[in-house]
C-alpha cells in the first residue's frame, strides 16, 4: 500500500508517519510538506519507506499529481478549514481513498457535497476521523446498537491544551469558538450565534468535569440520517482558566493565532487547571422495547494517541481494499466494535458511564 | 483629571479581576460523579452483545 501523508511535519503528522512506516502493510510513504529540509529530516529517521514530495494543499496541480501515486491520502495538515475542500477534492478527483483529521463544520459539509464526484471516481473519502468526527462518531454507533431508534445524540469533546499547543490546533479552537453554533432542535437544523451557556459535562477520570460550550461540528453531517429531534455538540478545555481565556479570545475579532497561543501558553499555568488528558463523552437516548433508554459512553487519552491513532487505523483499513466508494461518515466505513477495540489495544480508554451514585 | 481617570481605569481593571476570581471561586467546586465509567476491554468490544452488563 501506498499511502500519502499531507501535514506530515505537524506533531500529528509525524506521529502517523511513525506507525504507518512500522506497519507491514505500507510499502511507500509519501510525506506531503511545504519545508524540504524538515520533510528531508523526517525521511531520514523514517526510513526506506518513506520519502518527501514537496507540495502546497494550495497548488491543485501538484497536489493532483501526488494523489495518483498513491493508494490512500491521510490529510493531518490544519487547520481543517483551509486544508480539508483542497485535499479531499483533489484525492477524489485522483479516485483514491482520503481520510483527514478534519474537524470543521462547513468545510466537512462541502466535502459531503462532492459525494456524487466521489461515486464516480470510485474514491471513498472520510472527512474527520480522528476525536470528533471520528472516535465520537464510532461511539454513537456502538450506543445505536443497543436500542430500537434514536431521539437525542449529545456529543463533548474535552481537550487539554497543553496535551497538543500547537498553532493548528489553536487555529481551529479559536476558528471553532467564533464560528455561529450548529444544533439540531425539534427536528430542524439551526446554525446561529446564540451563544448558550457553559455546560458541565462529567468525563471518564481521570478528566472528571469540564466546562464546555456548544459549537458546530461535522458529527452533525455524519448523523443526518437518524431523524434526530435534537443534537448538540460541545467543545471545551480542561484547563479552566485557558478555556476563559479562549471564549474571550474568540470574541475579539483581532485576535491572531500567535497572540491566542501566547496567551493561553501563560492561561494554562494558572489554577484551576485540569489533567493532562483529554476525552469525549457521547450520550444517546431513544428508545428499547418501548421504553425510553439512554446510553453514554466515552474516551479517554492524550490528545496526539486520540488523533493519531484512528487516522492511523483507518488509512491501514482503507489501503486493505475494504472500502464503499462515496463521502461516508466512520461509523459508514468501518466496523465500530472492531475498530475501537483496536484503539482499546493501542491503550486508549473506552468506557460505559453506569448511572449508579458512587 | 489625569489622575482621575487612572482611578477609573484602576477600579475598573481591580472589578474586572474581582469578578473573575469570584467566578473561579465559585466554579471551584465540582459536583459529585455523575455515575461510574466501567472501561470496556478490547475482547469486551470485539463480542457483540449488550455492554451494559460487566
Amino acid at each position: 500500500m501506498r499511502v500519502l501523508l499531507l501535514g506530515s511535519t505537524g506533531v500529528v503528522g509525524r506521529r502517523v508517519a511513525a506507525e504507518l512506516t512500522r506497519s507491514g502493510k505500507v510499502s511507500d510513504l509519501i510525506l506531503g510538506g511545504r519545508n524540504y529540509e524538515v520533510l528531508r529530516r523526517a525521511t531520514s529517521l523514517l526510513g526506506d519507506k518513506a520519502r518527501a514530495a514537496l507540495l502546497d494543499i494550495e497548488d491543485d496541480a501538484v497536489l493532483g499529481s501526488a494523489c495518483i501515486q498513491a493508494d490512500v491520502i491521510v490529510n493531518c495538515a490544519g487547520p481543517a478549514h483551509l486544508t480539508e475542500l483542497p485535499a479531499a477534492s483533489a484525492a477524489i478527483q485522483a479516485g483514491v481513498a482520503y481520510v483527514s483529521a478534519g474537524n470543521d463544520y462547513a468545510a466537512a459539509g462541502a466535502v459531503a457535497d462532492l459525494d456524487e464526484r466521489a461515486r464516480a471516481t470510485g474514491s471513498t473519502a472520510v472527512s474527520g476521523c480522528a476525536l470528533s468526527p471520528g472516535i465520537t462518531t464510532l461511539l454513537a454507533a456502538l450506543a445505536l446498537e443497543e436500542l430500537d431508534d434514536v431521539t437525542e445524540v449529545e456529543i463533548s469533546v474535552a481537550h487539554s491544551y497543553r496535551d497538543l499547543p500547537t498553532p493548528a490546533h489553536t487555529a481551529h479552537l479559536l476558528h471553532t469558538l467564533r464560528s455561529p453554533e450548529a444544533y439540531i432542535s425539534d427536528h430542524e437544523l439551526s446554525v446561529d450565534r446564540s451563544g448558550g451557556a457553559p455546560h458541565l459535562v462529567y468525563f471518564p477520570e481521570p478528566v472528571g468535569w469540564v466546562e464546555l460550550v456548544g459549537c458546530s461540528q461535522p458529527e452533525i453531517h455524519n448523523q443526518r440520517e437518524q431523524a434526530l429531534e435534537s443534537m448538540n455538540v460541545r467543545l471545551g478545555l480542561t484547563e479552566k482558566v485557558a478555556m476563559d481565556a479562549l471564549r474571550a479570545l474568540s470574541q475579539t475579532p483581532a485576535t491572531s493565532t500567535s497572540l491566542a497561543a501566547r496567551a493561553l501558553g501563560v492561561a494554562v499555568a494558572l489554577p484551576p487547571r485540569g489533567p493532562r488528558w483529554s476525552a469525549a463523552r457521547v450520550d444517546v437516548v431513544g428508545h428499547r422495547g418501548g421504553h425510553t433508554a439512554t446510553a453514554a459512553f466515552g474516551v479517554v487519552d492524550h490528545l496526539i494517541n486520540l488523533a493519531a491513532s484512528p487516522l492511523t487505523l483507518a488509512a491501514l483499513e482503507l489501503g486493505s481494499g475494504r472500502r464503499v466508494p462515496g463521502v461516508v461518515s466512520p461509523a459508514q466505513a468501518f466496523d465500530p466494535r472492531s475498530f475501537l477495540a483496536a484503539l482499546a489495544g493501542r491503550g486508549t480508554r473506552v468506557a460505559r458511564l453506569e448511572p449508579v451514585p458512587v | 483629571m489625569v489622575a482621575k481617570l487612572i482611578r477609573l481605569i484602576g477600579a475598573a481593571l481591580i472589578g474586572a479581576i474581582g469578578v473573575w476570581w469570584g467566578r473561579q471561586v465559585a466554579h471551584s467546586k465540582s459536583p459529585p460523579p455523575q455515575g461510574l465509567w466501567r472501561e470496556i476491554s478490547e475482547a469486551e468490544l470485539r463480542h457483540k452483545g449488550d455492554n451494559s452488563e460487566p
